[in-house]
């Protein structure tokens, strides 16, 4: 139990003095377990994790659903779509952060990273928003917000990464993450009209959405929503795996972009590629790092000295998961999604489990914690994602504006937390 | 232009059009991943015919992708990282000392991980372990992510030398 504290106090110490995490964790591991083993069985463990890892066919989803994201984000759909959201709910009060809302929410669902839907719809939603003379906070606090939808909302990377670090079917997760999803989505747009109605200036009535535009938008929309439909409704059905799913996101993706007219040259397909090739190899070492990490904790007995320290302070699983959302939400002040699921699942995986808790619906709990790390201060990556594309808007303002979404986020963790079957409900159906 | 500055930016060259041959690598084998994933659905799924051993390809292709893109992540230095105290700790020890200290962390790490993938295809080649069903040698993939990994650990050091080049360069500007 010493050494694995040990392990983890240098291993958050190296995080914070700028040490590349995926490196950090690696290097702590592997030392952990040359200390508690020798070293050739150290370097032997880490040539079968990264090996195996490495070529792992459940865990080419992970490119596949990346490359689908980029595909889509390249063919600016991001447009289209908030203009649809924009017909549908313009009219209502606080119209066009209801429709950011929505429109980040689908736009972050089928692009798959958070960082890029708060880049992009900050640049699609803001000046509509500035147009009709919305407040700074409301606008930029909504499009920071919405950018984190697409964590839970599937397909989702960090979804990935907790089925594959505590063994769970990655098509069940995906599936367990789509009503928590909507039900954030409508929580979101409650802050929204809530933000709205305490301070009816946030939010100045917008024009109505020219009918031409209208159509265009619905129409341009359409074929992503179809693609999304097969992609969740194909896992859903037990038609195809996560990892065919994700084959048929992105060769659908490809489609639908160059009939919107991108990827019609060799340039824009290699860049595309690219990215996906580039972002794919810094998931992974991250990912190494943590299956090495898990080995020396693993190792060290730390998770069933945990279990007995459980048994010993007699707690329900409940009271357990609470206390891992608790560190999750300190850890989410600093660490992005994947790091926390890869540091915290396999420390409390034996516990979890031994205590009954529901894998899938506990992976569907700490997914929904680190999105709260997303907007939340002082990292926030979302919030500096924002204010990087939008250097006029104060940083103050975005925090300020993000807050009526992190309640809305911790309703919606405490709605899941004790009605599982929000997360467990269409996996048990599907089953 | 003197000969020793012409011969670096040669090299430099030289560099950058490695790591864009490592870019084309990267890419493709992600555009055939995608293709042979959505090949063997329609095969399996419309044709009844799935393609034979397609999951041991995607797989083998899946750690080509990763190394070769490590390849260039590694060159650019863009791994993930926390930022909270990057600065104040830089400013503390000065950005020179600052920056040997966390790439001399990574290229070891990556250095590890390139020594034990050696390691782990030497040993495959040594046993003559086939795949379980294309049965091909294991060493064709253990053997390829081994020596991918090196290059990235190469292309790793060379980018740091550049990154120290231009700090320096920027240093005695100021």
């Amino acid at each position: 139990m010493i050494t694995a504290l040990l392990g983890f106090a240098a291993l958050i110490a190296l995080c914070f003095f700028g040490f590349r995490v995926g490196f950090a964790t690696l290097i702590v591991g592997f030392v952990g377990f040359a200390i508690e083993r020798g070293t050739s069985a150290s370097l032997a463990m880490v040539a079968q994790q990264v090996a195996e890892d490495a070529q792992n066919y459940n865990l080419s989803v992970i490119p596949l659903f990346i490359l689908m994201g980029i595909f889509v984000y390249r063919s600016n759909i991001s447009d289209d779509l908030y203009d649809a959201a924009y017909a549908a709910l313009g009219r209502f009060k606080g119209g066009l952060a209801l429709a950011t809302v929505i429109a980040c929410g689908g736009f972050s669902a089928v692009c798959g990273s958070t960082l890029a839907t708060a880049a992009t719809m900050s640049k699609v939603a803001m000046p509509q928003m500035k147009g009709f003379k919305y407040k700074d906070s409301l606008a930029a606090g909504t499009i920071a917000a919405g950018g984190t939808l697409g964590i839970m909302i599937p397909p989702s990377v960090p979804l990935v990464i907790y089925g594959i670090t505590a063994e769970q079917d990655i098509g069940l997760l995906f599936i367990a993450g789509i009503i928590p999803g909507i039900l954030l989505v409508l929580l979101f747009l409650l802050a929204v009209m809530i933000t709205v109605y305490r301070d009816p200036s946030s939010a100045p009535d917008a024009a109505d959405l020219d009918p031409v535009r209208k159509k265009q938008a619905i129409r341009g929309t359409t074929p992503v929503l179809v693609l999304f439909v097969i992609v969740l409704g194909g896992i859903y059905g037990g038609v195809f795996t996560a990892t065919e799913a994700s084959g048929i996101g992105a060769f659908g993706a490809a489609v639908i972009a160059y009939l919107r007219g991108y990827l019609r040259s060799y340039e824009e397909w290699r860049s595309c590629l690219v990215e996906a090739a580039i972002t794919t190899s810094k998931i992974f070492i991250v990912l190494f790092g943590a299956v090495v990490f898990a080995q020396f904790i693993n190792l060290s007995g730390m998770p069933y000295d945990l279990l007995d320290l459980v048994d010993e302070l007699q707690m329900g699983p409940l009271q357990l998961v609470a206390f891992i959302c608790f560190i999750a939400l300190l850890m989410g002040m600093v660490f992005e999604s994947i790091g926390i699921v890869v540091l915290l699942v396999p420390v409390f995986l034996p516990a979890v489990s031994i205590l009954g808790v529901d894998m899938i619906w506990f992976g569907i709990i700490i997914v929904l914690v680190t999105e709260i790390g997303l907007i939340t201060p002082p990292i926030g990556m979302n919030a500096f994602v924002v204010k990087s594309v939008l250097p006029d808007v104060r940083l103050l303002d975005i925090f300020r504006g993000v807050v009526p979404y992190i309640f809305a986020l911790l309703i919606g963790l405490l709605l899941v937390f004790f009605f599982p079957s929000i997360a467990t409900f269409l996996p048990e159906i599907s089953r | 232009m003197t000969g020793s500055s012409q011969t670096s930016s040669g090299v430099r060259r030289l560099f950058y059009r490695s790591i864009t041959a490592l870019e084309t690598f990267s890419s493709s084998v992600i555009f055939i991943m995608m293709f042979l994933t959505f090949a063997d659905v329609i095969g399996r799924y419309v044709l009844n015919k799935p393609i034979f051993g397609a999951s041991e390809m995607i797989s083998a292709l899946l750690a080509l992708a990763i190394f070769s893109g490590l390849g260039v992540t590694n060159a650019r230095d863009e791994h993930i990282m926390v930022e909270l105290f990057i600065e104040p700790t830089r400013k503390l020890l000065s950005p020179f000392i600052y920056e040997i200290v966390i790439q001399a962390f990574s290229v070891s790490a990556m250095l590890l991980i390139a020594v034990v993938l050696f390691e782990h295809a030497l040993e495959s080649y040594t046993l003559n372990s086939l795949t379980v069903v294309l049965e091909l040698p294991l060493y064709y993939v253990t053997g390829s992510i081994a020596l991918l990994a090196l290059i990235s650990v190469i292309s790793q050091m060379i980018g740091i030398y550049y990154k120290f080049h231009d700090l320096r360069n920027s240093d005695v500007k100021k």
